[in-house]
């Protein structure tokens, strides 16, 4: 693959890309950014090795997986340590709205996004991975490689806890 | 017959009007993540998994090892011995012949290359 190829891949999938890592990792800030720069350095060294028998988003989807694992894996090792400097800092990405709508989307989008958390990380990917990207069962299933039914009872999971958490954040307690 | 919780679809739908958008700086990290991929520098196609070589790497120093002693222990090849050394001389004459000896008259003709 040319630069430019790999380029334009690039730049078709980076928004697919950042959310997925930000919401499977909840990382953020710099962070956040890093983890998401780390999965284009991975897909661009382990570029010839994709034969393309998945669609290319899948495969992403794939490294985005492993690189979350292995940032979650050093992050227990320094809990500690990360605890305050991700503490205040967010930067959920949207668009520009007017200030009201802005003000009520942000808490609305706020209130998903803590619930979002809340959920088991497997339960977690394979809901944005359908909800937010559109991606089939069997796709899940590959990216996240695990069996279809897996996907199945996540994405049942998933759905009926973040229901859960959202009512009981709307009743007053945190989820 | 549908059994929808309700909740449940309206998490849904939050969820959905959630999906987050690019934010403002997304062309400086696009920019960056480039910049990135284009210091590093490609791995080979054929990667030795890193577990197996961890695993074998002891052994394949041994076995290495054992390949350089087998080969200083063997000697060199000779070449094919010649016609006149495949003969071997008893000692005595090959002293006789090393003082000068006379050996006297051969006891056949073919022997001193004198019969033709």
């Amino acid at each position: 693959m040319t630069p430019a190829a790999f380029e334009e891949l690039l730049r078709e999938h980076w928004d697919s890309v950042e959310r997925f890592v930000w919401t499977l990792s909840c990382a953020r800030g710099l962070e956040a950014e890093d983890l998401a720069q780390e999965v284009w350095v991975q897909a661009y060294r382990s570029i010839d090795r994709f034969e393309g028998r998945s669609a290319a988003r899948t495969w992403l989807y794939g490294i985005c997986r492993n690189v979350c694992l292995a940032w979650a894996r050093r992050r227990s090792q320094t809990l500690s340590l990360d605890e305050s400097a991700e503490s205040g800092e967010t930067t959920w990405p949207d668009g520009e709205p007017e200030p009201l709508e802005r003000l009520l989307r942000e808490e609305s989008t706020g209130l998903v996004r803590r619930c979002l958390e809340a959920l088991p990380a497997g339960q977690r990917a394979a809901l944005v991975l359908r909800e937010w990207e559109g991606l089939s069962y069997e796709e899940i299933a590959e990216a996240l490689d695990v069996p279809l039914g897996t996907v199945r009872s996540r994405l049942h999971n998933a759905m009926a806890g973040l229901a859960r958490l959202m009512r009981g954040a709307l009743r007053g307690q945190t989820p | 017959m549908s059994c929808a919780n309700p909740w449940e679809e309206a998490a849904r739908r939050a969820l959905r009007s959630a999906k987050p958008h690019p934010a403002a700086d997304r062309q400086r990290r696009i920019a960056r993540a480039l910049a990135a991929c284009s210091e590093t520098v490609k791995e080979p196609i054929f990667e030795f998994p890193e577990t197996i070589a961890r695993s074998w790497r002891p052994t394949l120093a041994l076995a290495c090892l054992a390949a350089a002693m087998l080969w200083f222990s063997i000697p060199p090849r000779r070449s094919p011995p010649s016609a006149v050394s495949a003969v071997e001389m008893p000692r005595s004459a090959r002293e006789g012949m090393d003082a000068g000896e006379d050996l006297g008259p051969c006891s056949r003709a073919a022997d001193c290359g004198s019969a033709i």
